[in-house]
């Protein structure tokens, strides 16, 4: 049971009439892994993570999310899963304490319960008391991050899912949330992670998978991409990243007006 | 179920107590006992009307007009009723809600507020305005609770069904233009109702009572089936209840699996973007920014350019531009309504003012385009001098020419056409000075632009306090204005009036180069203050 993937996609794709967004991808994420999702912007990266959590239904293929068939059971794969996006749209007119218990409340934690959670998690995250008793329209973003990453976990999910977690918080929370999600995953949490900061993800990963045009690239360790991508194993992931998407990097060598003096103005 | 019933019952409640934000309890206590108010009215209103109809008139057409009432009730609440944003599918996909719980939650939810507020006193009125024993009335209250909850219902599976068209970009632009259009035809509609137009309309309306219209007329409104079961007189009442339960259960089930498919992120009806049409007329921007560019130069011409194009794409200002058509009418109208010859020589007048005062709201507040981005624009290294000198042009390239086309018009129709010229020079003289303490308005009282229905969302008390220096500065406008008004309309119609109207002319320039210089002056030293302003409000 311990052993079987907690996230199994197959042959997964989904179609926008002309554009094919995500193209036969077929992966699996075992229990307790730290897994990556990189691609660049169109790659089809949103695409995947929403039908992996059930909030998109795929034009053909599979998912199985904590055992469940997400397309079966999407309420089901949703009790179990957490999730933090990357554009938080929540209940602003919430303190974010309320915020929190109430994110429990909805996944059926017991209110006592709930409030005891609440408590420990923005403990962890760092959310201040005085803070907690504010709405969260005047919460700034990594505030927002805070509070919403405290509603993904109060209900003890399987798998987390992070679209850009640590965008707008500051660095020393940032390690301290860095280290929790570690400490998790070594308690059997599987987090599936998106991100951008490639520094992070080699830092933080187990395993990361490459899309891009909606087909898989790569998946494996940095090692084991290195080697796909035909740079060797000890491959930096930025290069075999821009490799794997099959992009160049320019230099800005043809901006000829950078560096020399500005207009002054009027 | 329950739980979740409860929960999203928690969160309408949590919403309505902190509308506005925490310091705005007393605004929301205002507006409850305001909203009450209203209430009571309805309640007495519709209470005494149906009294007074049973009374008077035979039961066959009274029932006949409460079936009219019903079906009227049953539109006008489905056009008012508004997307409950709360419960938007995209906010609650996350979370392990059924999509009917969803749908009946939001529904119930839906009772915490203004719904039960007016519905309720509504409700009361028409248990104590239509006669039959308590039984009879406990039932036809129950009745009406299902009407509110059905129409609550149908609203959101209206607007869940084309949610994705409703919430575009273009659909939004539209919507303030359509209800510019309705409010307006609105009003028209009650002036009209005050004629003898209006009488004659109660009096068909009464006729189609009489000839058993609404039943016959509008059977196919669920409104009045309801009405009928209403009525409670047998087999009718017991079909209408019927047909009613059947469509509100079959509403409950398809509002159901519009949720659903929206929790998949699949539109039911899909908004499909065009090109934009705005870039149409980019050879008229550029123009006129060519020749703003050759006159004051780039930073002034780019600022003069991004103005002219905010100004045909934003909805806000459709609306006020819209909104202020009805006001530009008020002079035309002049000319059929007022019968002396004296008064209707004075629409040149009349017109000249309601022009500066429409087109005050764009001149005495030009950041409040900007808004939030005012940071932006004074983050340019451009000279402030040449910002409101760019915004300036703008405004005098949209505004000049139709208002001289309209006093043009008014002059020749109120047969004065000797008075264009001096007439003006009067306008454009004080549209000068408009424009200079527009200038200084802008940067000491700025003010967000608002689309119908948005609200501010700043939380400090100093609102009062700036309108009231706002209205001072208008007050101060019209007293420098004053001396050119005095002087035109003492040589109105003398050979000198054009050599005063060109020296009013001058003595306009010379406010709005001292406005200017203000304004340049304050900006620098407000730069900070107005973007905080603005991101606040």
């Amino acid at each position: 049971m311990n052993d079987a993937p907690r996230i199994a996609a197959v042959d997964l794709t989904k179609r926008f009439k002309e554009k094919l967004a995500v193209d036969s991808v077929s992966f699996t994420v075992g229990r307790g892994e730290f897994f990556g999702f990189l691609g660049p912007n169109g790659a089809g990266k949103t695409t995947t993570i929403k039908m992996l959590c059930g909030l998109m239904k795929p034009t053909s293929g599979q998912v199985l999310v904590a055992g469940r068939d997400v397309a079966a059971d999407p309420l089901g794969v949703k009790a179990r899963i957490g999730i933090l996006p990357d554009t938080i749209e929540t209940f602003d007119r919430l303190t974010g304490w309320e915020l929190v218990v109430f994110s429990g409340l909805m996944h059926g934690v017991a209110e006592e319960e709930a409030e005891r959670r609440a408590g420990r998690l923005l403990d962890l995250v760092d959310l201040e008391p005085a803070d907690r008793a504010r709405l969260v329209i005047d919460y700034s973003l990594g505030m927002r991050k805070k509070a919403a990453l405290a509603c993904a976990l109060i209900h003890g999910p399987e798998v987390l899912f992070l679209d850009e977690p640590f965008n707008g918080i500051d660095a020393i929370s940032t390690q301290v949330i860095q280290k929790v999600l570690q400490g998790l995953t070594a308690k059997g949490l599987t987090i599936f992670y998106t991100s951008h900061v490639l520094e992070v993800v080699e830092k933080l990963c187990t395993r990361i998978a490459v899309i891009h045009e909606g087909r898989l690239r790569g998946i494996g360790t940095v090692a084991e991409l290195g080697a796909q991508a035909g740079l060797g194993p000890a491959a930096a992931l930025d290069d075999v990243f821009v490799t794997l998407v099959g992009r160049t990097v320019s230099q800005g060598g043809d901006l000829d007006w950078v560096g020399s003096p500005p207009p002054s103005p009027s | 179920m329950i739980r979740h019933l409860r929960l999203l019952a928690y969160l309408r409640w949590k919403y309505l107590l902190r509308a506005g934000g925490r310091s705005r309890r007393i605004g929301a206590g205002v507006s409850l006992v305001v909203s009450l108010a209203i209430a009571a009215g309805l309640y007495f209103y519709s209470s005494a009307t149906l009294g007074l109809l049973f009374e008077k008139q035979p039961p066959g057409m009274s029932w006949e007009l409460v079936h009219l009432a019903f079906a009227v009730i049953y539109f006008f609440w489905l056009y008012s009723g508004s997307f409950n944003d709360l419960y938007d599918p995209a906010r609650l996909a996350s979370f392990p809600v059924a999509p009917r719980t969803l749908f009946l939650g939001s529904t119930l939810a839906s009772f915490i507020g203004m719904a039960s507020i007016f519905g309720g006193a509504l409700l009361a009125g028409f248990a104590v305005g239509v006669p039959g024993d308590p039984f009879e009335r406990v039932v036809r209250a129950l009745l009406f609770v299902l009407l509110i909850a059905h129409l609550q219902m149908t609203a959101r599976l209206i607007r869940l069904t084309f949610l994705a068209v409703l919430t575009s970009r273009r659909w939004r632009d539209a919507a303030v233009l359509i209800s510019t259009l309705i409010g307006g035809g609105m009003y028209v509609a009650t002036q009209l109702f005050r004629t003898e137009s209006g009488v004659e309309a109660v009096a068909a309306v009464k006729r189609f009572a009489e000839s058993g219209g609404p039943s016959a007329w509008l059977a196919w409104c669920p409104g009045v089936w309801l009405s009928w079961a209403y009525q409670l007189d047998g087999a009718r009442s017991a079909a209408g209840f019927g047909a009613f339960a059947l469509v509100t259960a079959l509403i409950h089930r398809a509002g159901g699996w519009a949720e659903e498919r929206l929790a998949f992120s699949e539109p039911i009806f899909q908004h499909r973007p065009k090109r934009d049409a705005g870039s149409a007329r980019v050879p008229f921007l550029k123009g006129i920014s060519r020749a703003v560019l050759r006159g004051v130069g780039p930073a002034a011409a780019a600022v003069t350019r991004k103005e002219l194009a905010i100004f045909f794409r934003d909805p806000v200002v459709r609306h006020r531009v819209l909104s202020s058509v009805f006001y530009i009418l008020v002079p035309f109208v002049m000319l059929f309504v007022v019968r002396s010859g004296g008064a209707k020589s004075e629409a040149l007048a009349v017109g000249g003012f309601i022009l500066l005062f429409v087109e005050m709201f764009f001149l005495t507040n030009i950041f409040g385009f900007e808004g939030a981005a005012v940071r932006n624009l004074l983050w340019f290294p451009a000279s402030r001098r040449h910002l409101f000198l760019g915004k300036n042009l703008a405004y005098f390239a949209l505004f000049a020419p139709f208002n001289a086309v309209v006093l043009v018009v008014l002059a020749a129709a109120t047969g004065v056409p000797e008075r264009i010229p001096a007439g003006l020079a009067s306008h454009f003289s004080a549209l000068l000075v408009v424009f200079g303490l527009g200038n200084v308005t802008s940067v000491y009282f700025p003010m967000p632009f608002l689309a119908p229905g948005q609200r501010v969302s700043r939380r400090d008390e100093s609102g009062c306090l700036m309108m009231l220096a706002r209205s001072l500065l208008y007050l101060l406008t019209f007293a420098l204005l004053s001396p050119v008004l005095a002087v035109s309309l003492l040589v109105q119609g003398k050979p000198v009036a054009i050599l005063v109207a060109f020296a009013g002319l001058a003595y306009a320039g010379a406010l709005y180069a001292i406005g200017l210089k203000i304004s340049e002056r304050a900006l620098l030293r407000r730069e900070e203050a107005l973007g905080d302003y603005f991101r606040a409000a």
